[in-house]
């Protein structure tokens, strides 16, 4: 099973949980250590990369510190991939979920197209998904999955 | 389950030239079915997981490296941040 991974899930590994859950890096380690390839929007590394920006503008991070960030962020082996079809499937799903935005709908859509699970640190994202968009799962949520024993089928 | 070479090039991320090269080096087990290789799902999860959890265990070390320049009030302010509001933040500034 593929796992697509949000911009907060590549924040949080990029940043060592600093900026995140601290078991994100752990629950996409053990997904990959199963064989289950991890993958992202390219808009998920752009959010990223803007969040990084911002804690250096903010006074956050000291100024430059984020170019260390950007090069946790571009080492990740989590590849980018979107194709043409992914937007169209994008714009359904906010329609469907009343989203007047597309961003969370695009990693939506690329868990879709794969028939992937969506990993999220957001909570947030995780209650609007709540029952109606069921591979929406929390860094604990997959740690968990990954971690229950074979069935006997 | 057993899968077909064209599925396990999808499965893998891979080209098909890849995953035969993958079982003539002898590193992905199959059998032939007539003339064509099946492969069990199992064995070539654990072959990419092994590889997979290679490539994370390097990328972690150099992480662990860069971020042991960030300064520790810098790692303690970016805990005190709320990641979701900023994603939301900077959307609606767009």
């Amino acid at each position: 099973m593929t796992i697509v991974a949000d911009a907060s899930v590549l924040v949080a590994i990029a940043t060592d949980g600093a900026l995140g859950p601290a078991d994100a890096s752990h629950a996409a380690f053990l997904a990959a250590r199963a064989g289950h390839p991890v993958r992202c929007t390219p808009l998920a590394r752009s959010e990223a990369l803007a969040a990084f920006r911002r804690a250096a503008w903010s006074g956050a991070i000291g100024e430059g510190e984020e170019d260390r960030l950007l090069r946790n962020l571009e080492a990740l082996p989590i590849d980018a991939e979107w194709e043409t079809g992914d937007g169209a499937r994008a714009l359904a799903i906010a329609r469907r979920m009343g989203w007047a935005r597309t961003d969370d709908a695009e990693h939506c859509a690329l868990a879709e197209r794969l028939g992937a699970l969506l990993l999220t640190c957001d909570l947030k994202l995780r209650r609007s998904a709540e029952q109606r968009l069921d591979y929406v799962v929390t860094t604990s949520e997959l740690v968990d999955r990954l971690r229950e024993p074979p069935t006997m089928d | 389950m057993e899968i077909t070479v064209p599925e396990a090039a999808l499965r893998a991320n891979r080209t098909q030239e890849t995953i035969r090269r993958w079982i003539w080096s002898g590193r992905l087990r199959s059998r032939k079915i007539g003339n064509q290789h099946v492969i069990e799902e199992g064995d070539l999860e654990r072959m990419l997981g092994g590889a997979e959890a290679e490539r994370w265990t390097r990328y972690l070390a150099l992480r662990d490296e860069n971020l042991a320049g960030l300064s520790a009030a810098s790692r303690a302010r970016l805990g005190a941040i709320d990641l979701g509001a900023w994603l939301d933040e900077d959307r609606d500034a767009h």
